[in-house]
């Protein structure tokens, strides 16, 4: 049997549709039925320990609802409910985010939008906003080290006061470094010949399978429940 | 199609790389604003001001007809896929389409029409907000399953009807404020360094 792999189309229709389930005041067991799905997904892509993680994060938020809040007041009770109520609705998509991120190489995402006939000029930006984030996040790491060594530290406290310097401090080497990165990627991918005017091959085989099936159908029948529990969008 | 508006490969990926840095600082100052209810009020602003260096970095790289309205219609989609409110995108599109008319006569040197087409650009965070009003259920059973019960409070508190003149004008404000920092901080380093 062939390995558990999605289409780069059916992972948008997920990411699309757990966003849509998630929207406003679902009740509990509905919830547990979505997230434990998306725990399914990614126990069944080979990533049983971030499934697992994810399981236990549900269960401790669901703890931190039913039995931490009744019993705490004030301000604890404020941030208990942040992190098991807040953050809880964030979770399902957070999951299934991680899950498709994971498991989809860029050209894959690329070759999908090229079936679904998105013009090159959205592809190719999106493609490289997507490569990019990970790129930021280690350039600001970078930075924040280098700041410390420095004495320049980024706090609550230099925000309110200086908000200006702050922002000139984080932004310009920020910019410096990841501007000069997106230059040396555009000569790459020059190098690899994306600018040809011929139509690109790919080595990505992109395809339904019957998991597609089952996804999807498991999808039809979320937004059905939700659509009968009324909690709608706009 | 390439050689009629312009946009090479070098561009678009230039294009992707500022709105992956546009949507962090974006997204970063926007979920700052979301702890305190007032800073709500000011959270279009500030969104001006924070990412007005990057975008001005952003059109003084690429110049080529298009690059504004793509990297609207690219935030607006991932801004809607988060927040599921079909206004963002609308908004994006008319503030893109906007924007992409105003720094576009500048031929994308003109400091003015790049500031102002910026600031109108930063208007398009208007789309979510309006929906405070125009949706209000929504919004205030959206925000109470997310925020609590007396986050929502507070900010129906402060946005009554003309709320929304005065975060509009914030908005335009910031994205000036934005705008003139972001050319002076260009001249300052950018240029030294030969990124501008």
């Amino acid at each position: 049997m062939k390995s558990f792999c999605l289409d780069p189309r059916t992972k948008l229709v997920l990411i699309v549709v757990i966003n849509l389930v998630m929207v406003t005041d679902i009740p509990c067991w509905f919830e547990s039925i979505i997230v434990s799905f998306c725990v399914l997904l990614l126990f069944l892509s080979q990533k049983s320990a971030a499934a697992f993680k994810y399981m236990i994060l549900f269960l401790v938020m669901i703890a931190g609802e039913k039995v931490l809040m009744p019993v705490t007041s004030g301000g604890v009770q404020v941030i208990i409910g942040l992190f098991s109520m807040m953050f809880r609705k964030f979770l399902p998509l957070i999951i299934i985010l991680h899950l498709v991120i994971s498991t989809t190489r860029v050209s894959e995402f690329s070759a999908a939008m090229e079936k679904m006939h998105v013009p090159k000029e959205i592809i190719i930006p999106f493609s490289v906003m997507f490569r990019f984030f990970p790129t930021v996040h280690e350039e600001w790491d970078a930075i924040r080290d280098a700041m410390k060594m420095r004495g320049i530290g980024i706090s609550a406290g230099n925000m309110i006061t200086e908000p200006i310097h702050t922002l000139e401090y984080i932004l310009v080497p920020l910019l410096n470094s990841t501007v000069r990165i997106g230059e040396e990627l555009s000569a790459a991918s020059l190098a690899r010949g994306l600018d040809t005017p011929e139509g690109r091959t790919n080595f990505c085989r992109i395809g339904w399978s019957g998991y597609d099936l089952f996804v999807i159908a498991a999808c039809v029948i979320l937004l059905l429940l939700s659509a009968g529990i009324g909690s709608f969008i706009l | 199609m390439e050689k009629k508006n312009g946009l090479e490969v070098k561009d678009l990926i230039n294009i992707g790389v500022f709105c992956a840095i546009y949507f962090v600082a974006m997204f970063i100052t926007g979920m700052v604003c979301r702890t305190l209810p007032i800073l709500f009020i000011f959270m279009p602003g500030l969104i001006g001001l924070v990412c007005g260096t990057i975008y001005m970095l952003f059109l003084t790289k690429v110049k080529k007809k298009g690059m504004v309205l793509i990297m609207a219609i690219i935030i607006g989609t991932v801004m809607f896929a988060i927040n599921k409110m079909w206004l963002t995108l609308a908004m994006s599109l008319i503030v893109g389409i906007l924007a992409e008319i105003i720094i576009s006569s500048g031929s994308f040197k003109d400091r003015k029409k790049n500031i102002l087409g910026y600031a109108v650009y930063t208007c398009w965070t208007m789309g979510p907000m309006a929906t405070i009003w125009l949706y209000r259920d929504w919004f205030i059973n959206k925000m109470t399953s997310t925020g609590g019960q007396a986050y929502v409070d507070a900010i129906m508190q402060i946005t009554p009807g003309w709320m929304f003149f005065v975060m509009l004008a914030f908005a335009l404000a910031g994205g000036v404020a934005g705008g003139f920092l972001g050319n002076s901080l260009i001249r300052k380093h950018f240029k030294k360094s030969g990124i501008a």
